[in-house]
């Protein structure tokens, strides 16, 4: 195409209807504009000459008047992306400079639209930018991976440390902290806690341990309860401040973050980490972690000091039934000797000295039915019964044990469920919180004693050891006496713990409180608060059982010197206790055979035919008491068995509760108990 | 077995200088064979000019003078290309005109082609020389890109009153 082809500009724009301009130099007024050119820019009618194109198009920040300057300087094309000024649609510009066949320049301009070209070069930046897009998810994806496997692996070996850590270890918390750190790769970490009412540091781990002493106690005021009411935020700023205060040195504490750590569902302690949370989820994991060691070590502490209370449990019951056979004999030998002295030539001093030893010898035997009860080895006989009604009669003796000055009021629920148990020893276990009360009320106060039906849950199951959950009824006697702090609670149950002076406590009331309680299968618990008052509650099981037998009625007392008559085989391998039952049985009127043994005994069996064989429960050699009495009914049938026994752990009874139909007197016993028991035996009809 | 990377010889792989040559290849390869070697062009060019632009301050600051003469301008030039790629040449350098040649493109042989990146050479040169000496004429002769054996451009500064050839582009001075 080199011949010089001489085309007028619209000649060739009516044929091809191309958006073409020509612009001045200069002024940028459009000099030729083809119709779809016009059509395109909104321009205004053909008439109208003096339309410059920048009046049509956005300056865009000037960088269309560059694009014509540029433009205007070359005579190849440059393109550019432009803006129409009527809608802000798109336009592609492509322009050159022009000389005219006078030799004046200007600027030839092809439009396009948003068409094919932008459509495409749009799909093209799309496709790249979500090639982009891909390539960087992808990437992220790959490094949270390999970062997520890392935490894992991580916490999976924080938390096997922590599973494995030994509670009795005095260093338990420690360790746990230390894993716990390391395991979420903080620098430094600190457990914030109460112990005996005080808000203290209870472990520190990594780079600032070392300013910090464990145990030393945080001034915050209001305490923990204070603390759990505030915000996040205001709470890491309160153990912040108390903090810094104890600290060794200046230090920063900015950076603490605050979890609190739920001890049996209970938020009781604070973890603080240094160094925000950037994955709260790892975090949390392991502050659950921690949370259940620190409720495991509450749990098998609470375990360790059940188990201590039993194993004293144990020795003391040993100890109480020696201390009853050697009672025996002093009551029983005082009461033979007083029969003596107060025969009317007889000194009345003798009377005297022999009355006091008796009551010494009853006070002993009050004692140890107290640490038999805390060792749960009283023998029990367990009644259905209205506690209600147990209270009411009981009203009297316990306003009289409070005195004058405490206001006593007794208050028992509408429809009390019926429960089973010791009658007596109920009475005495509510003497001996009513007695704790008054002393803890020594200038007066308020005493009330309420029964209510509970359900003890499963969660408050769980938090307590040997607690079933169901349904109790509950007996509480409330005091506005003194309270106890936190330790005197953590004892009061330790036979022979006591705050009281030489002569005025013994340290065995709670003790046998808690004994009978769990020996009838119930519960028992300590609230208070000091010098506000004390709370103690007891919880026994409802019976279920639909047993409307009251209270026996209490058999009459017998006469001093009865005469009874009948034959009785005594077993007791104990010589003393044996000479003096011999003795008793005698004045009571009872002929009587004696033997040492069960073997003995079985001899004196087959020759002579015995009314009421007595014999002790645990005998030497091979017959026991409770194959005694089977070779008894077969041998003489008819015969009427009573048991007697310090101790009642034996083939007779079970989990300290007498078999239905076995009939026991304890030991020591009275005269009188042992006449009652006696009479009574003779006219049953026994099995 | 473990490789040492460092160690092979030739080096696999890209220095930075070959990274971006390619990288631009590429993207003119891409642009071309979305929008057309026409449009593509109009790119390039645009690109070249802005460059070329800024080349221009640059060399004016460096001679400490607001208008490079001939002799000045062949040498910026040169040392342009020489610092992009050692291989370009002047063939002739006179009162109406400067030459030069190139054994090898700075893009490689991967400009074959791939036309649309002489653009940035015309661009350069036509602007530079346009900006001092008010006119210049740029003719891309020969070129690897069209499948030449080597690349020859001519810079020219008489304005010829005639229509440039399809080879050539006119450059005016912004100041003229
Ligand atoms: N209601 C109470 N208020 C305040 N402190 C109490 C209360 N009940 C018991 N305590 C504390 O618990 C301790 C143990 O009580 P516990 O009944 O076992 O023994 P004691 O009262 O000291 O002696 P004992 O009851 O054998 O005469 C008491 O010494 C006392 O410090
Ligand atoms: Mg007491």
């Amino acid at each position: 195409m080199t011949h010089p082809l001489s085309l007028s500009l619209p000649e060739v724009i009516a044929l091809t209807d191309e958006a073409v301009i020509v612009l001045d130099v200069q002024s940028h007024e459009l000099k030729f504009a083809s119709a779809r050119a016009r059509d395109m820019l909104d321009a205004p009618a053909e008439a109208d000459n003096t339309i410059r194109l920048t009046d049509l198009l956005d300056p865009d920040d000037g960088r269309l008047l560059r694009f014509l300057g540029d433009a205007a300087t070359v005579s190849s094309p440059l393109i550019a992306r432009v803006r129409r000024r009527s809608d802000g649609a798109v336009l592609t510009m492509k322009g050159h400079r022009v000389t005219s066949a006078e030799g004046d320049p200007s600027i030839l301009i092809a439009l396009k639209g948003n068409t094919e070209l932008s459509r495409r070069f749009r799909l093209l930046a799309e496709k790249i930018a979500a090639l982009d897009g891909e390539i960087v998810q992808r990437r992220a994806a790959q490094e949270q991976l390999s970062q997520n496997a890392a935490t894992l692996q991580r916490m999976l070996i924080a938390v096997r440390q922590m599973s494995e850590i030994d509670t009795k270890d005095a260093a338990h918390l420690q360790d746990a902290l230390d894993a716990l750190r390391i395991g979420c790769q903080r620098p430094s970490a600190f457990i914030i806690g109460v112990e005996a009412g005080r808000l203290i540091v209870m472990a520190t781990s990594g780079a600032l341990a070392p300013l910090f002493e464990t145990g030393s106690q945080l001034d915050v005021p209001g305490g923990l309860t204070h603390l759990l009411d505030l915000s996040e935020t205001d709470c890491a700023e309160a153990l912040r401040g108390a903090l810094l205060k104890v600290a060794r040195n200046t230090c920063d504490l900015t950076g603490l973050t605050v979890w609190p750590l739920h001890i049996l569902m209970l938020p009781k302690a604070f973890l603080l980490l240094e160094g925000g949370i950037e994955s709260g989820d790892e975090a949390s994991i392991l502050v659950e972690t921690l949370s259940s060691l620190m409720s495991r070590a509450s749990i098998e502490a609470d375990l360790r000091h059940s188990q201590k209370l039993q194993a004293i449990g144990e020795l003391t019951g040993g100890i109480a039934h020696d201390f009853n056979n050697i009672l025996a004999v002093v009551l029983g030998n005082a009461e033979l000797a007083l029969d003596h002295a107060t025969d009317p030539d007889t000194m009345p001093l003798l009377a005297e000295l022999i009355g006091d030893i008796r009551d010494a010898a009853l006070r002993g035997a009050t004692l140890t039915s107290r640490l038999l009860s805390f060792a749960r080895k009283q023998t029990l006989r367990p009644e259905i019964l209205s506690l209600n009604t147990v209270l009411r009669d009981l009203a009297p003796l316990l306003r009289r044990a409070t005195g004058a000055m405490i206001d006593t009021e007794i208050v028992g629920a509408g429809g009390l469920w019926k429960t089973r148990l010791d009658r007596g020893q109920f009475e005495t276990a509510l003497l001996n919180l009513t007695v704790n009360a008054r002393d803890a009320m020594p200038n007066g106060g308020r005493l009330t004693i309420e029964t209510a039906n509970t359900r003890l849950d499963a969660e408050y199951a769980a938090q307590h050891s040997e607690v079933r959950p169901g349904q109790y009824v509950m007996v509480a006697v409330s005091d506005t006496g003194t309270g106890m702090s936190l330790d005197v609670i953590r004892e009061a149950f330790t036979p022979f713990f006591t705050t009281k002076g030489v002569g005025q406590g013994s340290g065995l009331g709670l003790s046998m409180v808690f004994g009978f309680v769990k020996q009838s299968g119930g519960h028992v618990k300590i609230y208070s608060e000091l010098s506000h008052g004390t709370a103690v509650k007891m919880y026994f099981p409802r019976e279920l059982t639909n047993d409307n037998t009251e209270t026996d009625l209490m058999a009459p007392a017998f006469g001093h010197r009865s005469s009874a008559q009948g034959h009785i085989l005594l077993v007791e391998d104990d010589p003393a206790l044996l000479r003096q039952a011999e003795r008793t049985l005698r004045v009571l009127g009872y002929t009587v055979d004696t033997a040492l043994s069960g073997e003995e005994a079985v001899v004196l069996l087959r020759s002579t035919r015995f009314d009421i064989l007595l014999t002790d429960v645990v005998l030497p050699g091979g017959i026991n008491g409770a194959r005694l009495a089977a070779e008894a009914r077969s041998l003489s049938p008819g015969i009427k068995v009573l048991f007697m026994s310090g101790y009642t752990e034996n083939a007779i009874v079970h989990h300290g509760q007498l078999d239905p139909d076995v009939e026991l007197l304890s030991k020591p016993f009275t005269r009188d108990d042992l006449a009652r028991r006696l009479r009574v035996i003779a006219k049953a009809d026994q099995r | 077995m473990k490789l040492d990377l460092e160690k092979v010889e030739p080096i696999p792989g890209f220095d930075k200088d070959e990274f971006m040559r390619t990288l631009i290849r590429e993207l003119a390869g891409i642009l071309e064979d979305t929008v057309g070697v026409q449009e593509a062009s109009a790119y390039v060019n645009h690109v070249g000019l802005l460059i070329g632009r800024a080349l221009n301050r640059d060399y004016r600051a460096a001679c400490a003078t607001d208008r490079l003469d001939q002799e000045q301008i062949a040498s910026a030039l040169v040392h342009l290309k020489k610092r992009i790629d050692g291989g370009f040449s002047i063939e002739q350098v006179d009162d109406d005109m400067i030459i030069l040649v190139n054994s090898a493109c700075p893009f490689g042989d991967k400009v074959v082609g791939r036309p649309s990146l002489c653009r940035m050479t015309a661009n350069v040169f036509g602007h530079i020389a346009a900006e001092n000496m008010g006119y210049a004429r740029v003719g891309i002769k020969e070129a690897f890109a069209r499948g030449d054996t080597r690349c020859r451009v001519s810079v020219s500064f008489r304005h010829l009153q005639t229509e440039p050839a399809a080879d050539e582009t006119d450059f005016f001075g912004s100041l003229a």
